[in-house]
């Protein structure tokens, strides 16, 4: 018996570039990568010097630890906009805990309520979506709002975190070199990397996304599957909270606003097919350092800030056309 | 099998007849807690802040009913207000600024048709990307500022009344009509409704459903541009950010219209309900004092309940 | 001559009836097979084998009759049952994850996890290449699926399948999307299997299969068990004519038909690699038959002529003029008409009532300019209403109420509606009651007396002698033969479609 059970049809021209092939898109983003900080540098030598490496590696972890977890939910074949109020109400609440009258609560406890609040949001989420039945965007778009009201509602208090250590946590550095947050970002996403890789969990994530229907002949649950997805994004979110509030040393009501479109860019990017099933987090974290270092680099070479929003819309477009036509190409092999 | 047909089509009034008694209700809610809810400056109020809501959701309604999505409108506004507020203060004549912005925002609506239809593109995700841009591109045009916008003409246009109707109004029912009627008595219209109910089969039936979802899409960008001359109108700028916040409303808006993401059927008339109800609750919040960054609050709640109710129903439906 | 013992067998089945509402499935099948046994299942489109696999499968409930696995009496209620008995069945449409690996795909149900609950790719990669090798086969564990060949991913099937132990394996025409080269290896692998104590089912119309690699043949016709025969004991001709042999008394009459000059004209069509070289003319007030077992391309081959699908090369004329049909709306204009095999899906849309979908294909005459007459809508839908006799309460009725062939029917009405005079009809009468059927015939018939062409796809033979003036037999692709059909008989199209 022979490889002819390989057999996969004849590649045509464009097929071959490398962008278009299937199964990773993470080698041709590590190239892209290398290309624009090629140009960057080109443009403005500082961009490659140690101090701005240190700059974006720094800026990477709030971005990224949501990255790692909204890459779940897209995984499942869901969507999850509600990601950035998340993390504005943990922040809200987590910095409420330390301004409590005559109340010391312990930092590991803040930091766990500020998780199981996200966890919680998280649960809602996929109750909505998955018992009830509401379209994810719909769904995390109502909750995007409700969130977003609580938070500036409770941020009329002031939210100033006074703890030194607390801080210090989020701004901290390994030996002035590595900064803290960037260790978490690291084990986060290793974690996370486990977690798909390594449990039923996460394989189930990728069955459900790949073909729910399959899934659930072969007995995997989906709707559970579905659910803990959106949980997941829910906690990632508050981890991110911790740092940002750390970092910041207060909350404000309006913390993560618009941060799921960027996030999504990455995601998007780093190569989870939106239609479920296709990704992985190697590919989002190559993804995650592109998108912060174009932000970083625009800034290095003096392009104002309102065109890097732009920017981050024009990757997002040209991502999903290459996704797109990746899709086609795949349905074309299969006629 | 032939009892059924009679108890479809009286469901669609139902759905209607709920969404209206539970505006009735919210109406009354507000008035009993503050009696000046039912004022006439009030609903007058109220009603004009009501047109731009109402242009866009009624311009997204075909576009869903034909299983599209445009979430881009908001940014669209942004744009082309801060656009039409650079070129007026440049020195160009009104009507001319008024009509290229009308003609960008045609044009980015165009270019959201033809890159979802030919690439068969998320139309979410698309339009997510084609909002950032064109906010960018907003600000970089207006450098963050808003560029004042203050013209005779406009500023008739956004106070005066006739008959003791805002005019601002007056454009809002023209477009109720104008959908109405293209919705229920036109080629054009039933096409759409084909479209929504099975687009293959439409396929099928020779329809060139991607030229028609081109051309609704366009035509969406054709509505953001006259919404954004109101908008412009009424607060004399044009805001970069002006339409960052108006996603939410407008789409909750024609979600609790009936409207499904997922598209078929749907109705002008639902959309205004669901206009009425979001616009009602906003105001009324408003006069009850609710700080304006709760009010979200309530529409993320509201949408997700009458949502929430549209699906237990369906699927009750599904099940017998 | 069945043998009543029943410790014998590894699985019996008796007497198995099964009732759908107005059709009779199934009626007193019964039949046995050998542990280690390769069984052919034979049998027209609806003869039953779908529905007798279902019933063992535990996918349709057993409504009369009794189930013996390995001589103890089985009630399966749900298809997990049946595979926790060892039944595992492989359907056409294969079920897989496309974006995820070989080995992934096999353990799909079952996860190979450490005591920690950690998943254990080394082993489980390792477990699926030793399926994968007993069955003969190179892939990779480690490979995607969507990488692979259909035949490929149909190996991935297997493996699935047979993972935990199975004792009957039921194949349902395995082979209709192969090339001859993964046949052999689908041959290699059903050989070792036996050899390794499973017994196999298998269903095809393939007739040189049967004799390649079955024991014994189990022949199903309109519902009942016609024929078993050894293998070995039997011969293509007698296959057929169990397969299609029947009383053809109670038949449609055909009328006769004058007819005119070349209208629809297909030359060396080829699209992919599914449909090749395909030529062939139509004349006015000619029906013309496709008739073609499963993966022969009749339907394909609609769906490209009507636009739906881009041809890559060939010509079509109609009426003598060189078209190039893309799109639906060019196959509309040059006066085509389509009624697809999927009616519900793609015929006629169900959220939208009768007199809409009627009118559906010429809004252009439905008023002037860009409003819609009402009235002219009512009344062109009430004519093809009427003419067509469907059965509803209204023109105002749900198109999702109305049964079957009264949808067809609106179907048809829909380009009636817009006067096509080339008609491409996919199975037209599939899962429709025996009233309408004739209807339609009839329908047909009334078409080509006013000079419009049918060109029919139709899987009953049946259908296809008593209504078609020729047809033209499909395999693989390729037309094999056209025959006149009154020169013709089932076995000799069942010959050709099988060759």
């Amino acid at each position: 018996m022979s490889d002819n059970d390989l057999n996969v049809n004849k590649k045509s021209g464009w097929q071959r570039i490398n962008i278009f092939k299937f199964n990773s898109i993470t080698p041709s983003l590590i190239i892209v990568f290398i290309i624009m900080c090629a140009i960057f540098g080109g443009i403005n030598h500082q961009f490659l010097s140690f101090v701005n490496f240190k700059t974006i590696i720094s800026g990477l972890s709030i971005y990224g630890m949501m990255a790692a977890g909204l890459s779940f939910v897209v995984l499942t074949g869901n969507f999850d906009v509600s990601i950035g109020s998340i993390v504005g109400i943990c922040s809200i609440v987590m910095a409420m805990m330390f301004n409590i009258k005559g109340v010391n609560i312990p930092i590991p406890v803040i930091i766990l309520i500020g998780i199981v609040l996200g966890a919680f949001v998280g649960a809602l989420n996929g109750f909505l979506v998955t018992v009830v039945g509401i379209n994810s965007v719909i769904t995390t778009l109502g909750t995007l709002a409700i969130l977003r009201g609580i938070s500036l509602l409770l941020a009329n208090k002031p939210a100033l975190i006074n703890n030194k250590f607390y801080v210090s946590m989020g701004r901290g550095f390994i030996a002035k070199a590595v900064p803290y947050s960037f260790v978490y970002l690291v084990v986060i996403f290793i974690v996370a990397y486990l977690l798909l890789r390594f449990t039923k969990f996460g394989r189930n994530v990728y069955q459900v996304g790949s073909n729910a229907n399959a899934a659930r002949l072969a007995g995997i649950p989906v709707k559970r599957t579905q659910f803990f997805a959106f949980v997941v994004a829910g906690i990632s979110c508050g981890i991110s909270a911790f740092l940002m509030t750390s970092q910041a040393a207060f909350a404000q009501g309006e913390f993560g606003t618009g941060f799921e479109f960027t996030i999504l860019t990455i995601v998007v990017l780093g190569g989870i097919s939106l239609a479920g099933g296709r990704g992985t987090l190697i590919g989002v974290a190559v993804g995650l350092l592109i998108i912060n270092s174009i932000s970083n680099g625009l800034t290095m070479i003096d392009i104002p800030v309102f065109w890097r929003e732009a920017f981050n819309g024009i990757i997002l477009i040209a991502a999903i056309l290459i996704d797109s036509i990746r899709v086609k190409r795949r349905e074309l092999l299969k006629a | 099998m032939d009892g059924k047909s009679l108890r479809k089509s009286s469901f669609k009034l139902t759905d209607t007849l709920i969404l209206f008694i539970a505006l009735i209700v919210l109406v009354v809610i507000f008035s009993a807690i503050r009696v000046e809810f039912f004022s006439y400056d009030n609903i007058s109020t109220m009603l004009k802040n009501m047109v731009i809501t109402g242009i866009l959701a009624l311009g997204l309604t075909p576009l869903m009913i034909a299983r599209g999505l445009d979430i881009s409108f908001g940014a669209s506004i942004s744009f082309t207000g801060v656009l039409m507020a650079y070129l007026y203060n440049l020195g160009f004549g009104l009507p001319y600024c008024l009509i290229l912005g009308v003609v960008a925002a045609v044009l980015v609506g165009f270019i959201n048709g033809l890159l979802i239809e030919k690439f068969d593109l998320i139309p979410i995700i698309l339009t997510l990307g084609m909002m950032s841009i064109l906010s960018a591109l907003g600000l970089v045009i207006s450098e963050g500022h808003s560029l004042s916008m203050l013209t005779d003409q406009l500023y008739y246009f956004a106070t005066k009344t006739f008959l003791k109707i805002p005019i601002a109004l007056f454009i809002l029912i023209v477009f109720i009509i104008i959908f109405w009627f293209i919705l229920t008595f036109t080629k054009v219209g039933r096409t759409i409704y084909i479209i929504g109910a099975n687009p293959k089969v439409a396929t099928l039936s020779g329809i060139k459903v991607q030229k028609v979802r081109i051309l609704l899409y366009t035509f969406m960008g054709l509505v953001a541009g006259v919404a954004s001359i109101v908008m412009v109108a009424m607060t004399g700028v044009g805001n970069p950010l002006a339409g960052a916040k108006m996603s939410l409303p407008v789409l909750s808006a024609v979600v609790l219209g009936g409207i499904s993401l997922a598209g078929g059927a749907g109705s002008v008339w639902g959309t205004i309900i669901g206009v009425l109800i979001v616009s009602v609750i906003f105001n009324g919040l408003s006069v009850i004092n609710v700080p304006s960054y709760f009010i979200q609050v309530f529409q993320g709640l509201a949408l997700i309940l009458i949502v929430s109710l549209y699906e237990v129903r369906n699927q009750r439906a599904a099940r017998r | 001559m069945i043998e009543q013992n029943n410790s014998n067998y590894l699985l019996e089945m008796k007497n198995i009836t099964k009732n759908f509402p107005g059709v009779k499935a199934l009626a007193d099948i019964s039949f046995y097979l050998k542990r280690g046994e390769i069984l052919g299942l034979l049998g027209e489109n609806g003869a039953g084998k779908s529905t007798l696999i279902k019933i063992l499968s535990g996918d349709y409930s057993l409504e009369e009759g009794e189930i013996f696995i390995e001589g103890e009496k089985k009630v399966f209620s749900s298809p997990h049952e049946s595979i926790a008995s060892g039944v595992r069945v492989i359907y056409q449409e294969l079920n897989s994850f496309d974006s995820l690996t070989v080995a992934e795909n096999i353990f799909a149900d079952n996860i190979i996890q450490n005591r920690l609950g950690i998943v254990n790719w080394k082993k489980m990669n390792q477990k699926a290449k030793e399926i994968l090798r007993n069955l003969g086969s190179q892939i990779s564990p480690e490979e995607y699926v969507e990488n692979l060949s259909v035949g490929g991913k149909q190996i991935v099937e297997i493996a699935k399948a047979i993972r935990r132990k199975a004792k009957i394996l039921v194949m349902d025409e395995p082979t209709s999307a192969l090339t001859e080269k993964d046949v052999e290896n689908l041959y290699a692998i059903i050989r070792k299997l036996k050899s390794d104590g499973v017994s196999i089912i298998y269903i095809s119309h393939r007739i040189e299969e049967i004799f390649e690699i079955t024991d014994r043949v189990v022949v199903l016709r309109d519902s009942k068990k016609v024929g078993e025969k050894a293998t070995s004991d039997t011969n293509r001709a007698e296959l057929v004519h169990m397969i299609v042999g029947r009383d053809l008394s109670e038949q449609y009459k055909r009328k006769e038909i004058k007819k005119g000059g070349v209208i629809f004209e297909v030359k060396d069509l080829n699209y992919l690699d599914r449909l090749k070289e395909i030529s062939f003319s139509v004349r006015e007030g000619e029906i013309v038959a496709f008739f073609g077992l499963l993966g022969s391309g009749t339907h394909t081959l609609f769906s490209v002529l009507f636009g739906d699908k881009k041809k890559t090369s060939g010509a079509v004329f109609v009426e003598g003029k060189k078209v190039d049909i893309n799109h639906p709306a060019t196959a509309k204009l040059n006066r085509m008409g389509y009624i697809p095999y999927d009616r519900k899906e793609e015929g006629i849309a169900l959220g939208l009532n009768v007199k809409q979908n009627i009118t559906s294909t010429n809004l252009g005459k439905i008023g002037r300019g860009f409003m819609l007459d009402k009235k002219i809508e009512n009344s062109h839908a009430k004519n093809w209403f009427g003419k067509l006799n469907i059965k509803a309460p209204s023109i105002d009725t749900p198109a999702k109420s109305l049964s079957g062939g009264n949808q067809q029917k609106v179907v048809v009405a829909k380009w009636l509606e817009k006067n096509s005079k080339i008609f491409l009809m996919s199975e037209p009468t599939r899962g429709i009651d025996i009233g309408s059927k004739a209807e339609i015939y009839e329908i047909a018939e009334n078409l080509c007396t006013q000079g419009a062409s049918v060109l029919i796809v139709s899987g009953e033979l049946p259908e296809i002698l008593s209504v078609s003036d020729r047809v033209i037999v499909m395999k693989d692709g390729r037309i094999v033969k056209e025959f006149i059909t009154k020169n013709t008989s089932q076995e000799e199209l069942m010959h050709f479609a099988t060759a």
